[in-house]
């Protein structure tokens, strides 16, 4: 049996700190609250300007949420790019109301469609989270 | 830990410089705050407007000197939700003529902000409510 398959259902890491980028602040506010009631510490950028300064200033981060249209002149897949160079290790999920962008596919970003479920967004969370420290834990 | 407690009372933080607004607000969660985070007064109106969360009082930022931004919300505030009080925040000296112009109240709490400072300018704007 694989090792994913043992646990189907990724369990909650211990606290993890999230920036969430959204530009919407009635969904920003929500996602935020459902993570902060999973357990997580939440920062919130409202662009990808702030994400990157907020990265730039903390470095707690442990996972990106961000969706992929965003006010400023930054999208969610080009702050994937940014935060791919500066930050490797650090895991990046990417939301949408449309299909998954061609650029999220090509780089294998997990992508959660709009609307979603606050637990479809903890699980993906938890599970980029999981897969980032077993790619880090030495053989 | 910064999980979500029931019955918080609720602060509608508006500050457009990230870092700070990060800071500040994880601040005042660790003392039992709930906290909106907004970063201009155009998602401030939107969560009074449209969101089911209740707001017990609003921080906000004055505003760069002479855009007048945080003194006209704060009328905003006032016209349509009388009774949310409003804590300005900003630099005394320069934000003085700006609320003289208007007839307002100069800033409650000055910039940078001392997270205590902030906290205990809080706690009594909401003792007032109480009392009133």
């Amino acid at each position: 049996m694989l090792k994913n398959d043992l646990m189907p259902i990724p369990e909650a890491p211990p606290t993890i700190t999230v920036l969430v980028v959204e530009d919407e602040i009635l969904i920003r506010l929500d996602v935020s609250d459902e993570l902060r009631r999973a357990g997580h510490c939440v920062l919130e950028a409202s662009s990808a300007e702030d994400a990157l300064d907020l990265l730039a200033a903390d470095g707690s981060v442990d996972v990106v949420f961000s969706d992929y249209q965003l006010a400023g002149a930054i999208d969610g897949c080009e702050l994937w790019s940014i935060v791919a160079h500066r930050y490797p290790a650090l895991p990046f999920v990417l939301t949408s109301a449309q299909n998954a962008p061609s650029a999220a596919q090509e780089n294998g970003i997990p992508f959660i469609p709009k609307p979603y479920r606050p637990q479809t967004v903890i699980s993906a969370i938890n599970n980029a989270v999981i897969v980032q420290s077993d790619t880090d834990e030495p053989d | 830990m910064n999980q979500i407690k029931a019955n918080l009372q609720t602060v509608l933080f508006v500050e457009a410089d990230a870092i700070v607004r990060a800071n500040i607000s994880a601040y005042l969660r660790d003392c039992d705050l709930d906290v909106i985070e907004a970063s201009d007064t155009t998602e401030a109106k939107t969560v009074l407007g449209e969101s089911e969360k209740r707001v017990d009082i609003i921080l906000c930022d004055a505003g760069s000197v002479g855009t007048k931004q945080g003194f006209s919300f704060t009328q905003w505030v006032k016209t349509n939700y009388d009774g949310t009080p409003v804590l300005l925040a900003g630099n005394i000296d320069d934000a003085a003529s700006v609320a003289g112009d208007l007839c307002e109240e100069g800033p409650q709490v000055t910039k940078p902000y001392d997270p205590s400072l902030v906290v205990d300018a809080i706690k009594q704007a909401l003792a007032r409510i109480v009392r009133t």
